[in-house]
Order: structure tokens, then sequence, then C-alpha cells
């Protein structure tokens, strides 16, 4: 939802001023009510005209005093997929030193997400999740935070905005694709790959110690057992090293449907990559000339996330794929070679 | 399931959109109730009206489920009876205000239920603010002030509730609608009326105060220059304000002796005192003001008269002498004794008087003050009757006002039974035999003449309340009727009316305190709220231009002063908004954690643990050292003031910290006396 925009919006220095119907309801009456008084003179009507003008100032002062008096700090989020609904955490204090803050409504500016925030009592702060979605993935500075405040009359909305420090990388988005294409590259062929080594599998054979055994894998029931020490011979479990290899050569740079289909390439190449680290397979990443070896673990699947987050489309032979990956089945886009 | 299914109307308010619905329902039913409060007390709707509004809006705030509008079809039904009740209690015969209210009232009844549903609240809330607004134009009794600010808070209370319950349904993800603080709330009704305070000062007004009591649209108790004893209906009790009387000279008389005449009429027909305008004198005032309108009194009281109603007459006790105007303006005094000014006179308008408590004067009798219309002759038997052991005149007109005041009742209700067709009069001696102070004198002064006995009737005022200064209040409901009767020769005062129906007088020396506090409170709300006018406006600001003019210097020292304190206030709350960031850190936990260490610091200094700009950790390891058993509470203390001031966390609560400082406090070795 976004914010109400409104034409008679004013701003003013520090915050703005949006009229609501409840205003417009008292510019009308107010005069009527005016007319009566001087008309008939009866201070009755003049004493209900100066409260009901006591009232508006009394609304103006107040919802002036929450709205200076209150802060929001966004906390950005562990990951964020692009187009995914991410919840950010918020952290609204309320300096004022009497007066809680009721009915105050906080909108990220230029992105989908507001929320009706808690009570904030005097002196404290109050945090709150706000749901919102991140259009493309890369890096995003936080989005400043529109608070609004509506209360104790309800004749203005008043809103500040509080602009926030820091960025977020967005990951690349998540999309429901094809069958991921994967290349299966010789190990020796990739530089700085390692033999996957692992203490892992299933166990193959019990036996009797022996000197060097990890300690680790000694069989403590059996050992209780038998009197003598046991250890678990295991069968070393293989890990497919698998590739994902992106080409990020376009024939034309500059245009905008090339690079809007890039997008969805990269966004297939991320959720190949995150599917498979999440069923614990090992996967590696070919972008243009850079390769990173095939590896498991959160680490990995950050690493991996970020290098798809920051990824740029570059013109012909800006960025060639190394020649042992070219081959393979690599996602590029149709046509660009 | 069989109790829900009993009651669809509760099962369905659990949904939140009715709920929303049930509670606006509520809020606007509660208003309703509030606003039709002063509805009946001041008249200017009838008791069954407003019980029938009140019973309906009283019904739908109970109701347990949103409540549909009324069909068309039945509102349509309800229309022409609801002019006809309109009719019924009196339609235009009035004014228009009581009418219009009638009509507003039953409207917001019949439109009450379903009034929640969006598209009937506007057309339901401009009803109930008519209602409102009439009910308030037409109070004048002090407590005023205190329902306007009760409405106030209530309407802040709702509006910021409904806003609250909106937002809940749109945004609140199912959570429910918060309630305002009452600091909210009270705060803005504490502020607006600070605000309205001077606002009201200022309000800009062209016409004379008009006493709110009128806004009845009935008759009201009141002076009337002429009296019409057809015309008047049921009479409502008015406070309002009329005059502000002070005895400047003389002890105070005896008896009901504030009794101020403002019209004598001697000329009877068909149920009017018609007061002509033929035989006015036309008269000047001396020099001084000064009107002569008999012989120096024996006896003589000086009294100021403050009229606080715009009116052209001038009341004054049936014993008086000479009148002070403040102007030079033309007056006139009838034949019958009435003094008046040629034009309105704008109230307040102040003169002085002196007048002789023991006498009455008034010119003598002539033909006019023997008329009896002809078919009023039975009064002659009627008269001769009564007053058969009389031997004098006074003898006769004692036994008059004896037995009016005996055998007559009183009463402000009009009777209904009384025709059009019939002399109100006769009526009233030989039918009614109740009716109102007007019924009592006409009834003397008719039965006197018919005695051959000279009489007139005098309207004005009797009695007053102290107003706490020393003077008295006279209001509306002050005004009287009575006679003058040339007895003995010389003109007399009766009034024939019961005591139950004259005006009381109360002396001030006879209050207890508190009487004379409320009545302070009183006369200060009738004197600067219900008749604050353009003169006193005026008046004001002469007095403010005059003093400033007399002491410019001090003047501009205060104006100077006060310019310098707002600037070095703006620049303390500038210095402050800067300093605060650094200061709080993490925000607002100085106030507690920060000075709690800073205390902290301050004791191990007089102690000569530490130097300056130790730092928190370096004292708690001393502390610790020197008072292991203040260990636990150092190290609490300091590492939520670290929290607070590096980490941003939320500072701990007051009291908490507030308890440890005492227990770290507690077992430090006592200071040093100097140090």
């Amino acid at each position: 939802m976004s914010p109400p925009t409104s034409r008679f919006s004013l701003a003013f220095p520090g915050f703005s001023l949006t009229p609501r119907r409840a205003l417009w309801v008292f510019v009308l009456t107010t005069p009527a009510l005016a007319a009566a008084a001087l008309n008939t003179g009866n201070n009755g009507l003049y004493l209900l005209l100066a409260l009901a003008m006591g009232a508006f100032v009394a609304s103006g002062s107040l919802s002036r005093h929450t709205l200076r008096h209150l802060t929001a700090r966004l906390l950005p989020p562990a990951e964020a997929f692009a187009g995914t609904p991410v919840p950010l955490l918020m952290e609204v204090r309320n300096t004022s030193p009497w007066l809680p803050a009721t009915g105050v409504v906080c909108r990220l500016q230029g992105l989908p997400g507001e929320v009706l925030i808690p009570p904030v009592p005097a002196r404290g702060v109050t945090t709150v999740s706000v749901t919102t979605a991140f259009p493309r993935r890369g890096r995003h500075p936080l989005p400043p935070v529109q608070l609004e405040v509506r209360l104790p009359l309800p004749f203005f909305l008043k809103a500040v905005v509080v602009r926030q420090a820091g960025e977020l990388l967005v990951y690349p988005r998540r999309v429901a694709g094809p069958a991921p294409r994967w290349a299966s590259l010789g190990e020796r062929e990739v530089q700085g790959m390692g033999p996957v080594a692992t203490r892992g599998g299933e166990v193959q054979q019990l036996r009797e110690f022996r000197p060097g055994d990890d300690r680790r894998d000694v069989h403590w029931k059996q050992t209780a057992r038998q009197q003598r020490p046991i250890v678990m011979e295991r069968r070393e479990r293989r890990r497919p090293s698998r590739f994902l290899v992106l080409d990020r050569e376009l024939p034309r740079h500059n245009d905008a449907r090339l690079l809007e289909r890039f997008e969805d390439l990269v966004s297939e190449v991320a959720t190949a990559a995150v599917d498979a680290l999440r069923r614990g397979e090992a996967v590696g990443l070919v972008v243009g000339g850079s390769v990173v070896p095939p590896g498991v673990g959160v680490a990995h699947t950050r690493g991996l996330l970020e290098r798809l987050a920051l990824v740029e489309a570059v013109g012909p032979g800006e960025d060639p794929l190394p020649p042992f990956a070219a081959t393979g089945a690599v996602y590029r886009l149709a046509g660009a070679q | 399931m069989k109790a829900a299914s009993r009651n669809p109307g509760a099962r369905e308010a659990r949904r939140p959109g009715l709920r929303a619905l049930l509670e606006r329902q509520r809020w606007l039913a509660g208003l309703a109730l509030l606003l039709s409060l002063p509805l009946p007390l001041t008249g200017v709707v009838t008791w069954p009206l407003a019980g029938l509004f009140a019973a309906v809006a009283a019904g739908v705030a109970l109701s347990r489920r949103p409540l549909a509008p009324v069909p068309n079809w039945v509102e349509n039904l309800l229309a022409p009876l609801v002019v006809g009740v309109v009719v019924m209690a009196g339609g235009l015969r009035f004014g228009i205000l009581r009418p219009v209210v009638h009509l507003a009232v039953l409207v917001a009844a019949v439109r009450l239920p379903g009034s929640a549903q969006p598209a009937r609240t506007a057309s339901f809330t401009a009803l109930l603010a008519l209602v409102g607004v009439a009910g308030i134009a037409s109070s004048t009794h002090v407590s005023l002030v205190v329902y306007l600010l009760v409405v106030l808070a209530v309407v802040v209370l709702a509006m910021a509730r409904l806003e609250l319950l909106g937002l809940a349904g749109r945004l609140g993800g199912g959570r429910p609608a918060d309630w305002p603080p009452v600091r909210l709330v009270v705060a803005s009704v504490f502020i607006a009326a600070l605000v309205a305070t001077p606002l009201f000062a200022l309000l800009p007004r062209l016409r004379s105060p008009f006493a709110a009591g009128v806004m009845t649209g009935g008759a009201v108790s009141g002076f009337r220059e002429t009296v019409s004893l057809n015309n008047i209906r049921s009479v409502q009790v008015s406070r309002a304000r009329a005059l502000r009387v002070v005895l400047e000279e003389g002890p105070e008389p005896a008896g009901e002796w504030l009794r101020l005449a403002g019209a004598t009429s001697q000329s009877y027909r068909g149920g009017l005192w018609a007061q002509g305008q033929r035989g006015r004198e036309r008269l000047l005032p001396g020099t001084e003001g000064e009107l002569a309108l008999g012989d120096e009194p024996a006896a003589p009281r000086r009294l100021a008269v403050t009229v606080e109603k715009p009116s052209d007459r001038i009341f004054l006790p049936p014993g008086a002498t000479h009148v002070f105007l403040p102007e030079r303006i033309p007056f006139w005094r009838d034949p019958q004794g009435s003094v008046g000014a040629f034009r309105r006179l704008d109230a307040p308008f102040s003169y002085a008087l002196v007048f002789d408590p023991l006498r009455v004067v008034l010119p003598p009798p002539n033909a006019g003050d023997l008329e009896v219309p002809e078919e009023l002759v039975e009064l002659r038997a009627y008269a001769a009757e009564v007053t058969a052991g009389a031997t004098n005149s006074t003898g006769a007109a004692n036994l008059l006002e004896e037995h009016l005041r005996t055998t007559f009742g009183y009463t402000l209700e009009w009777p209904l039974d009384a025709p059009f067709s019939r002399d109100p009069v006769a009526w009233f001696l030989f039918e009614g035999k109740r009716g109102h102070c007007e019924f009592f004198a006409s009834a003397m002064v008719l039965l006197l003449r018919s005695l051959e006995i000279p009489a007139r009737l005098q309207t004005g005022y009797l009695g007053g309340e102290p107003d706490g200064a020393g003077g008295w209040v006279v209001r509306d409901a002050n005004a009287h009727a009575w006679v003058v009767a040339y007895v003995d020769e010389g003109w007399r005062v009766f009034d024939p009316t019961p005591a139950v129906g004259r005006p009381a007088f109360a002396s001030a020396l006879r209050l207890p305190q508190w009487r004379l506090t409320w009545l302070r409170v009183e006369e200060f709300w009738d004197r600067w709220v219900l008749t604050f006018s353009l003169v006193d406006q005026l008046e004001l600001a002469r007095r403010l231009w005059e003093s400033a003019a007399a002491s410019w210097r001090r003047l501009a020292l205060w104006v100077g002063s006060a310019v310098a304190g707002v600037v070095l206030l703006m620049l303390g709350s500038l210095a402050w908004r800067r300093r605060a960031p650094a200061a709080t850190g993490g925000g607002a936990g100085r106030h507690v954690t920060a000075q709690a260490v800073a205390r902290l610091r301050w004791e191990a200094l007089r102690r000569a643990w530490v130097r300056e700009g130790v730092t928190p950790r370096e004292l708690q390891r001393v502390v610790a050292q020197r008072c292991p058993q203040a260990q636990a509470h150092v190290e609490w203390l300091v590492v939520n003031h670290e929290a607070v001031r590096y980490r941003g966390l939320s500072p701990p609560g007051k009291a908490e910290v507030r308890r440890q400082l005492r227990a770290t406090l507690r077992w430090l070795p006592p200071a040093p006396t100097r140090w």
C-alpha cells in the first residue's frame, strides 16, 4: 500500500501536513458558529467557539510534540531476496518525557510496507516488524521511514521522514524456473579447488582401534561391551561437485530488454544454487572470468548470493568465460552468441 | 452453540468490522446522551421529548449488535407524526428555535439506529451538533464550563478511539485497537481551555450579550414593559442577570426593600395593561446628570444600579426622589411615574439614585386610576364581599391583599382550561383561582378600583441575591408585578402574590461563608462570562493602554524582560537539543543510569578513592574492592549504564536503578566532612 498522497499536502521544515476530512468539517462549521455567536451575542456560543479553536490548537501542538519526539531505526534483516516479502525490524523510540505516542503509523518510503505501531510509552522504545519487498537485487540504501501521527483530533496527518544510515544487499529474486543447468567440470581444471574431505559418511565396519585413528570415531557402546577400544571405519562420502556457469556478456549492453532477461537469468542461477545448497550439495559458480569453487554451508551460500547480487551485465568480450567452462551447460541469453 | 444461535447479533459482533461498527454506534449514542443532558434543564426541549430522545440513545448505546437503519417506509410514516408532535409541543408559538430543536431531536431519535454506518454518520453528526449547540447556547449556569470541558474530553476520546479503530482495522493485523492515553486527552482539554480563555475575551462582539435563557423560545421570567395576561403561556424561570445593585449610603432598610419598578401601568383592556406615550414629560438631566423626581427624603439611601440587559427603562424603587445619570441625554417620565430613555441603551449602563424606603413617590392619582372595564362589573360585588369588615381604604386594601394571598394558588404553568373568550382577571378570580404574579396584581388593582380606591400596576424586579462583594444580583427570575394604591392620602405598595411566588430577597449578613464563596463564583461567571460585552472589551483595552501609557518605562522593562526570557529559553532549548544526542548516547537512559553512575563517582571522589576522569569500569573495580558487599549492585549499575550509553538499549526502570544505587550507597563507609 502506498502512502496517502493529497494535493493539499503542505511541507514544512521537518514535517509535512496533510489535511483530513475532519479539518474541512471544522473549517466549515467554525465560521457558522462564529456567525451565530456574532449575530446573537450569546456568550455560550462564544465559549463554545473559543473552546473549539482551543481544541484545534491543542490538537496541533500535541501531535507536533508527539512527532518531534519520535525517532525510528531500521534493523536490516539477515537476508533479503528481491521480490520476496521480508520483515524489517524497526525500533521506534519516544523521547517525550511525559506523553506516550499512540496511533503512530510507519511507512517505508519508496517501498511497500506500513505498520501501526503499538503505543510507545514516554521515554520508551517499541520494536515492530514491517514487511516489505525489494524490487531488484543489488545494494539498496535502507529506505527512509515516514512516521505519521493523527491523534488527538484527526484534523491533519502529520508526518516526518527519518533517514536511515546503512545499506542492504538484496539477493536475486528466487523463481520457480526450469531444471538447473549443471556444468560438470573436471576437478583438475578448476584452479584452487581441493578434494572434498569430510568425516561424514556411512559407517562401513567396526574394528579395533589402531594408533592414528581419530578418537572421535570411537564407538563407545561397543568399546564398553567388548572391553577393548572399537572404532567406526567410515566410507568417505563424496559429495557431487557441480558448477553453475553464468555468462554475463550481452550482445548489446544498453538493450533494456536484454538487461531484463539477464536479471531473470541471474534469478534462475541463484535459485538453482540455493536449492542445491539447501539439499547439502556442493555448488560452484563461474561468473564471467571469476570462479568460485564448490562448497557447502551458510558462508558459502552467502558468498554465492552476494556474488550474484552484485553481478553486472557487460558488453561482448569484456568478461569472457574461461575455456573449460565455456563449452558446458552455461546460463547465457539465447542468441547472445 | 445454542446460545450463539439464539443471539446471532452477538455472534456477528465478534467479527472485527462489526465490532468497529458497534463501537462507533455506542460512541454516537453516548454523545447523543451527553448532548441531550442540558436540553430539558434549559427548557429548550420539553421533558417528554428529551426523555424520549435519551431513552432511544440509551437503548442504542446498550445494544449488543450494530443496528440497522429504520426502513425508509417507516421513516416516511413517522414524518407526519414527528411534525404533529412538534406542533403539539407548541409549534411556532414560542419562536423559531424551540420547534427547530424539537424537530432535530425527534429526527435524531429516528436516525440514531444505523447512524454508525459511514453513509449516515455525517448527517446524524450534524443533527447532533445542532442539538448540542442549542443546549449550550441556552444554558446560563456556571456548570456550563464543566459541561463543556467534559464534552470536549469525550469528543477527543471518541474521535481518537475511532481513529485508532480504523487504523487497527486497516493496519493492525488483527491486533485489538488501542485506547488513546489518558494523558493525551487531559492535555488536550487543558491546552484547549488555556487557549480558549484569552480567545473568549478577544473574539469580536457586535451585539450586547444575549441572555441565553431567552433562547428557550418560550415565555421566560423577566421584565416586560407591557403586561399581557392572554399572551403569556407557561413561564420558564431564567437566571439571566438583569441588574446589579449596590447600597452605597445609608443602612440597609428592613423587609423587602429591594423593589425596583420599570413600568407603572394604568390602562387595562381585555387582559392587556397598555402603556401609552401620551402625556410623557421630557426631562433633561442637570449638569451633573441629576433628575429630581420628588422632595428630599427624610431617611435617604443611595443606591447604585447597573442594568445588565439592553433596555430603555430606568428601574427605580417606589420611593426614588433623585436619579443621577451618567449621560446628559433626554429622558421621559409618564403621568403614571415610569421613567425611561427615548432610545434603547446598550448594556451595561449604570446610574445612581436616592430613595426613601418609607415613601412611594408617584404623580398624584387621576381618573384613569379608577377605570374598570364595563364587563367586569361583577368585581364590585366580589370586592365588597371580601372587604366587608373594612373601615377605611387602607383596611380594605389590606383585606384584599390578604384574601388574594391566602385564597388563590400560585403557578407558572399556563392554565390550559383558560378560555380566550373570557377576561383573564375574571377567569382568575372566579374560575381558575391560580396564576402568576401578574394575575394577582391585576386582580387586586381592578378590585381596588371597583371600591373607588385609585390603584396602578407596577412591574419590575423584587429581591435579589448577594453577589459576595457587598451588592446584590437581580436576575430575570426576580421579575415581579405588584400594586401601588392611593390609600389614606398617599401611595402605598401592596403585594398580593403569595409568598411562594414572591422572588426571594437574601441579605448578605445572614449567609454562610460557603454560600458567599459560591455567590462570588456566580458573580464572576455572570459578570465576566454571561454578560461580557463589547463595552467590557473596550474597557479592558482602555485600562491596558492607560496603564501602559502611565508606566511605559516599567512596561518597556517588562517587555524587554519577556523578550530576553524567550530568547534565553530558545537558546537553552537549542543547546539542550544539540547536547542531548551526544549526552544521551543510546537515548533516554541518561537521567537514570548515567546519573546513578555520576552519583557513585561523586561519592568515590568525596572519599578520595578515585580521581577525576575515572571510567565507569575503574569506578566499579575500586568500589568493589572497598566494599565487597556492594559488588553486585555496582556491577549492575555499570553494566546497564554501558548498555544504554554505548549499545543503544532501552534503559532499565527508574525505580530499579534507584534501588540498586541505594543498595550500593548503603555499604559505603561514611565520607569525611571536608574533602
